[in-house]
């Protein structure tokens, strides 16, 4: 959506030089407590901490005022927080009054005199991106930094604010304030996301405040004070948390509530997918091209969704310019287009998904939907640009099926994991409505690793290792491949199973199969050498779990605020059998283990033997990849089981040639 | 409005737009393009490659001023996904660096060929990180057709800053280079002096009166990628710097001595303070001797003086003044060691710059230039003076003795200097005694990382104790900083994941720490920790790793070597680690003990049952900071030593045998 709403049509010139005059407010005197603090008590482990942030917006004049008060309390604090970057645009905005003071721990002030530099970030396409950057003078541990300045705008540019307000750091009190416009707000015209230029009809806002803080409105405007605020807490597996964070986003909208916004827009969206997607000669002779007339259904849209898959997907190789397309004289304006040069984006290719399919006869429907690795839709925000991937909806044989083929390689009737349980717009007989993907099962990503081992008495190992992949594990390394090549994947895939498997085990990649073929399974297959076991005068000493030796559990931290996010469900079996030569003989097996959390996962462990074979059958199932931070240490304690099983060690006896060949067998269980 | 990122990648994609008409290709590119195809196959080592240069040929000319106008013309030829990273054009420029021309043209692998127009390219700033602002900016273009088969070319025609004398030829590349040239084209009575770094000199030809053409053909590209204990790319590829000046340029030493007195001049001025900082200085320096003096000031740098670069034309390279540092407390290495220099000429003592690079090997004392990318300070000991604390010390070719300190460096007490400095070369910039001095090796027991724990199992295989890691010498910075610059909850975090790789399930607590900022004591952090189900019970044994905690091993591939052996710094490696066994439980077996010497490195490992404690010691001292590619099997012979001792295993027994075995033998094979 459009950040900047212009009054007029008017060029933009440089009328910043008639806004409001630079502001000249005395500074605030510290506090003695705050000039002797040290350790803030509130946040005992902040490198600082804001004492005040202030940020002053007043559209009537065109300005952003902000004011900041930080107490550095450690050596990361005096890094992180004594140089102040102001980005804006040139020729659009001016950043003027900038002044600044450190204070020592003593009271001893020292002011700000030099001038800020104009740095240069990007010049392209007549946008000329700069920064104002200053560093504070004599800053140590125990000052507090104070700096204001003020973001002017020309006359016709109007730039509602976005208050975060959790930032980085614990804030002590913030201030905030916002003056609209001194005009009629129909006046101002917005150019939404499919670039119409529509006039404002409400100035709205997000907000997402601390429990029992409200923002005060009348006719001056909006005035929010808020008080000990806590950072984002930045965690591993967290979802996107900017979706959760405490903040404020005033917005100019084009309509006059939430159900019109949504369903103005969905319905532009839907307008511009049946455009593009509508029928064409091309189309229908791709169809008939690419199905046979005897083909179900379901026939049918395999072979048109393999067909699409088979097209160059820009969005992992390299977006063509305008002028390449021009070149070879193509054009991108409907899905006939993209069949006819053989690439396209990844909506653009789910877009020609969609015109085959209903080509074919078949009801097929596009979906917009939130990137999960992202954000999630709130449709309180009226707010196009939180849909960011086209999916497509194919009833077939009387049920609805989701289908991804922007995602090159993602199966036959599976969803990208960033793509489901997500929020979006989609189409259907009735007009487009917001609705939600489904995740699928744990089933369609499963991982299966056999290995085929013999081990010399010496310790030396000799096998293969093939590893069968579908769903999310399959989809990652093909479209790894996309993006590097073959060979390179290769080696990557190499490296990563090398980290796994026990100290002294070599494992060369032999071959894919099915890399470039997502109807099939992948599968990966190695040789392994080397050596495997530690010896001790007695005995020998192997990993019970070969896939398993060397991984570690995610998770090390004992506490946790965010809640989790393995973004899929999965399960991955393991089958090894090692063979061992004469001389070595079994003494004993791991404990067979079973490991549960709640009905959501599920590890099991079983070893056994048969003659001079060990087997080991390993089973991990997780059955949702969402977890709530109050599951966080039942979920770290099942995999630390997990990871503590997968540490057991198979015992093995040296014994005399002879003798072993009698023995085989001891210690099976 | 102000989503700067996005605007960002929308305009840098975009920077492929419109061309309509014919293209004309340069000649030099297409004649690149053809020879490539026309001449014998590629060299069969060449087949991985992700791109090759076709074409990399720079022609210098100097006028009667000494003004040089750079021309640069490279040709690229994508092979694989990854060498479109070759293939994007970049140009620099600044306020002393001006850029006269930016062209660039393209192929694509369908045999379509682009010209791109000046308002297709972008321009970024370049400074980032602790760079506050420079103001060095880059043209960058997005040429179209750049895929695998295709190929990019480019011109640029700049003026490099009117200060340097001096100009590199990089001829070796990450990717292979299939023709590269160099030319210096001197106004009539000026000269030349080429020095060659990681590749015999070759006399170039002198194509017309005074300018001279060098050319290397087919150079293998030195690709890095995933090589462990690699040494700095920078410190292999060969390259070859021209000098040019109006007088007869000296050769070797005396080369080194004209730059380090060049430099001598340009910063000597930033050094001299007011009265106000000499006082400063006198306050913190005190009146004891030489080291307490020195150490005041050092003190004063390393906890005062904020890392901020600014960086406007020559002030890349020229400090400064030491009062403007003085006064707002921040500056960059340069300025740091000018303010040192400064304070230290108040407390009556003489130091002086050293330019070095933070890349061991980068600087070649057979190839003098001004390359380097840091500075440090070399401080005068005065003569006879002795101390325990002066461990980096150089003695000058005059006789005099130097330590070198680097105040950046916030962590490294004066006296040591960080690993990563020691066995590198630097120009002592000393006026007419300027020359190449190579930075100490300090002895590996300066510096010392030792583990004490004393643990307890119980029969249920769970481990407690408590542990003392000590740390000293110059490799302690990074934990130093680390402690220092981590919260409470980060330092907790981060030792929770340390012992992670050494622990499937744990408990860690009272965690404490000790002289973080106290750089001549030991750095000393304590800690307590509990490891459910550490030891396995196999049928009735208890299998114990004595080697509980620390991983020395580099995980080295079993593949052919053919580059050197980098190590970041030397130094001794201590565990001494007690486990008191469970009651009813008597050692059956103890990994036998290590002792290996492999000349640069010795390993020596020892398990003792003694009553009910098994006792794990073990030493690893580095010895050599490099190796040659031909000692990869030896190192490789140590670190299976090494992998072996930690994974090793002590077996405890039980009188009573306990039972294995369990449900779900249903999931096995038949």
């Amino acid at each position: 959506m459009v950040r900047s709403v212009r009054r007029c049509c008017l060029p933009a010139v440089l009328l910043w030089l008639c806004a409001a005059p630079v502001f000249g407010a005395s500074w605030t005197q510290p506090t003695p407590e705050e000039l002797k603090m040290t350790v803030d008590p509130a946040a005992p482990d902040a490198p600082a901490v804001y004492l005040l942030r202030e940020e002053i917006v007043n559209e009537a004049v065109h300005y952003h005022r902000v004011y900041a008060r930080i107490k550095i309390l450690t050596e990361k604090g005096k890094e992180e927080y004594s140089d102040v970057e102001i980005p804006y645009e040139k020729g659009v905005d001016n950043v003027a009054a900038v002044e600044g003071r450190t204070i020592h721990a003593d009271g001893t002030v020292v002011p700000f005199t030099g001038k800020p530099y104009q740095k240069e970030l990007l010049k392209a396409g007549g946008v000329r991106i700069m920064a104002k950057v200053f560093s504070m003078p004599d800053v140590q541990v125990g000052s507090i930094v104070e700096y204001r300045y003020e973001l002017q705008y020309g006359e016709y540019w109007y730039s509602p604010p976005r208050w975060l307000i959790q930032q980085p750091i614990y804030v002590h009190k913030a201030h905030y304030q916002f003056v609209p416009p001194a005009i009629e707000l129909n006046e101002l015209l917005d150019t939404d996301a499919f670039g119409v230029r529509k006039p404002v009809s409400r100035l709205l806002y997000l907000a997402d405040l601390p429990q029992g803080t409200k923002m005060k409105e009348d006719l001056n405007g909006y005035e929010l004070t808020v008080e000990n605020i806590p950072p984002v807490p930045d965690e591993e597996y967290s979802p996107p948390m900017n979706s959760f964070s405490e903040r404020v986003f005033f917005y100019y909208a084009p309509s006059m509530s939430g159900a019109d916004y949504w369903n103005g827009m969905g319905k532009e969206w839907s307008k511009e997918v049946d455009r593009f997607a509508a029928p064409s000669d091309t189309i229908r002779q791709a169809v008939m091209q690419v199905t046979a007339p005897g083909d179900s259904d379901e026939v049918k849209l395999r072979k048109i969704y393999s067909a699409v898959m088979g097209l160059e997907n820009t969005s992992f190789t390299r977006e063509h310019s305008a002028a390449e397309n021009r070149a070879e004289g193509l054009h991108v304006k409907t899905a006939g287009d993209i069949w006819a040069q053989k690439r396209g984006t990844d909506d653009e290719i789910t877009w020609l998904f969609i015109a085959m399919a209903r080509m074919a006869g078949m009801k097929a429907d596009a979906m917009i939907v939130a990137d999960r690795d992202e954000n999630f839709l709130n449709t309180g925000y009226l707010n196009w640009d939180q849909l960011e991937a086209e999916i497509a909806i194919v009833t077939v044989g009387g049920k609805e099926k989701y289908f991804d083929p922007g995602e090159r390689y993602c199966a036959f009737g599976q969803l990208h994991w960033r793509h489901a349980q997500v929020q979006g717009m989609r189409q259907t007989d009735k007009g487009p409505t917001l609705a939600v993907t489904p995740e699928g099962p744990y089933t369609e990503n499963r991982v299966a690793r056999l290995a085929e081992l013999k081990m010399g008495a010496d310790g030396a190992l000799q096998g293969v290792i093939r590893i069968a992949m579908t769903g999310v594990e399959a989809l990652r390394w093909r479209q790894r491949a996309l993006v590097t090549d073959e060979a390179t994947v290769k080696k990557e895939f190499e490296d990563e199973m090398q980290q796994r498997v026990p100290d002294g085990v070599v494992v060369k990649m032999n071959h894919f199969l099915n890399l470039t073929d997502p109807a099939s399974q992948l599968m990966a297959v190695m040789d392994v050498s080397g050596s495997m076991g530690t010896a001790t005068g007695k005995h020998v000493f192997v990993p019970g779990a070969f896939f398993e030796a060397r991984v570690k559990p995610p998770f090390g931290e004992a506490k946790r605020q965010n809640p989790v996010d393995l973004h899929y469900p999965y399960v991955a079996r393991d089958e090894v059998s090692l063979t061992l030569a004469a001389g070595l003989t079994m003494e004993s097996l791991p404990t067979n283990a079973k490991v549960l959390l709640k009905n959501l996962a599920l590890f099991q462990e079983v070893y056994g033997s048969k003659g001079s074979e060990y087997q080991q059958v390993r089973q991990m199932a997780m059955g949702t990849p969402l977890y709530k931070a109050e599951e966080y240490s039942q979920l770290r304690d099942f995999l630390q089981a997990a990871s503590t099983q997968d540490q057991e060690l198979l015992v093995l006896k040296r014994v005399p040639v002879a003798a072993a060949t009698g023995a085989a067998g001891s210690g099976a269980q | 409005m102000r989503v700067w990122p996005g605007l960002a990648i929308f305009f840098l994609a975009a920077a492929a737009a419109g061309h309509a008409g014919t293209v004309q290709l340069p000649d030099w590119m297409t004649q690149a393009v053809s020879q490539a195809a026309t001449q014998a196959p590629l060299p069969d080592r060449w087949k991985d490659a992700k791109a090759l240069f076709l074409l990399d040929d720079t022609v210098i000319t100097v006028d009667g001023s000494g003004r040089a106008v750079e021309r640069d013309r490279v040709v690229v030829k994508i092979l694989r996904q990854q060498g479109r990273g070759y293939a994007m054009p970049v140009a620099y420029l600044s306020n002393d660096r001006k850029l006269k021309s930016f062209h660039v043209w393209s192929i694509g692998a369908d045999g379509h060929p682009y010209a791109m127009k000046d308002s297709e390219y972008a321009e970024v700033g370049v400074s980032g990180g602790s760079v506050l602002y420079a103001d060095e900016r880059a043209r960058v273009a997005s040429p179209p057709g750049a895929d695998p088969g295709g190929v990019v070319a480019w011109e640029i025609v700049q003026e490099p800053p009117p200060y340097f004398r001096e100009s590199t030829w990089g001829f070796q590349k990450e990717v292979p280079t299939v023709r590269s040239n160099f030319e210096v084209d001197l106004a009539p009575g000026w000269h030349e002096e080429a020095v060659w770094s990681r590749h015999a000199p070759v006399s170039p030809v002198e194509v017309a009166p005074n300018h001279f053409r060098w050319e290397e053909t087919n150079v293998d590209g030195i690709d890095l990628t995933d090589v462990a204990l690699a040494p700095a790319w920078s410190a292999l590829a060969g390259h070859m710097t021209v000098h040019f000046a109006a007088d007869p340029l000296p050769q070797g030493d005396a080369l080194w001595t004209r730059i380090g007195n060049w430099y001598t001049s340009l910063a000597a001025p930033r050094s001299e303070g007011g009265s106000d900082l000499a006082a400063a200085a006198r306050s913190v320096a005190g009146q004891g001797d030489f080291m307490a003096r020195l150490s005041g000031v050092a003190d004063f740098m390393q906890q005062q003086i904020r890392y901020v670069a600014i960086e406007i034309g020559i002030g890349g390279w020229q400090p400064h003044a030491a009062e403007d540092v003085f006064r707002s407390r921040y500056g960059d290495c340069k300025d740091k060691a000018t303010l040192m220099i400064a304070m230290l000429d108040a407390a009556g003592i003489r130091a002086t710059w050293v330019s070095v690079d933070h890349r061991r090997g980068r600087i070649d004392p057979k190839a003098p230039s001004l390359f380097g990318d840091h500075m440090i300070t070399a401080i005068e000991i005065p003569k006879g003076y002795d101390n325990p604390r002066l461990k980096a010390v150089v003695t000058a070719r005059n006789g005099r003795r130097y330590l070198i300190f680097d105040p950046t460096n916030t962590y490294v007490p004066v006296g040591d200097l960080p690993e990563y400095e020691q066995g590198g070369y630097g120009v002592l910039a000393a006026g007419e005694d300027s020359q190449v001095i190579q930075l100490p090796v300090l002895d590996p027991d300066a510096d010392t990382t030792e583990r004490t724990a004393k643990f307890e199992l119980d029969a249920d295989g769970t481990l407690k104790g408590e542990v003392t890691l000590t740390r000293l010498g110059a490799s302690s910075w990074q934990l130093r900083n680390a402690l220092s610059m981590e919260s409470a909850k980060e330092q907790r975090e981060a030792m929770e994941q340390s012992l992670q790789l050494d622990f499937s399930a744990f408990t860690l607590d009272q965690e404490t720490t000790k002289n973080i900022r106290q750089l001549d004591e030991p750095l000393t952090v304590e800690y307590q920790v509990t490891a459910r189900s550490y030891a396995k019970s196999a049928g009735n044994l208890l299998l114990v790793r004595p080697r509980v905690l620390g991983d020395l091993a580099w995980g080295l591939p079993d593949k052919p070597r053919t580059v050197p052996i980098s190590f970041d710094g030397l130094g001794v490696w201590r565990d001494n680690f007690d486990v008191k066994i469970p009651a009813g439980y008597t050692v059956d077996d103890v990994p036998d003990p290590v002792k290996l010497d492999v000349g640069f490195a010795t390993y020596t490992s020892e398990v003792k049952a003694e009553g009910d404690v098994l006792h794990y010691q073990r030493r690893y001292v580095l010895k050599q900071l490099r190796l040659d590619p031909g000692e990869y099997g030896e190192l490789r012979r140590l670190e299976a030593a090494i992998a072996t001792d930690e994974n090793s295993a002590a077996v405890l027994t039980k009188k009573q045998g306990v039972a294995g075995g369990g449900s779900g033998e249903g999931l096995l094979r038949k």
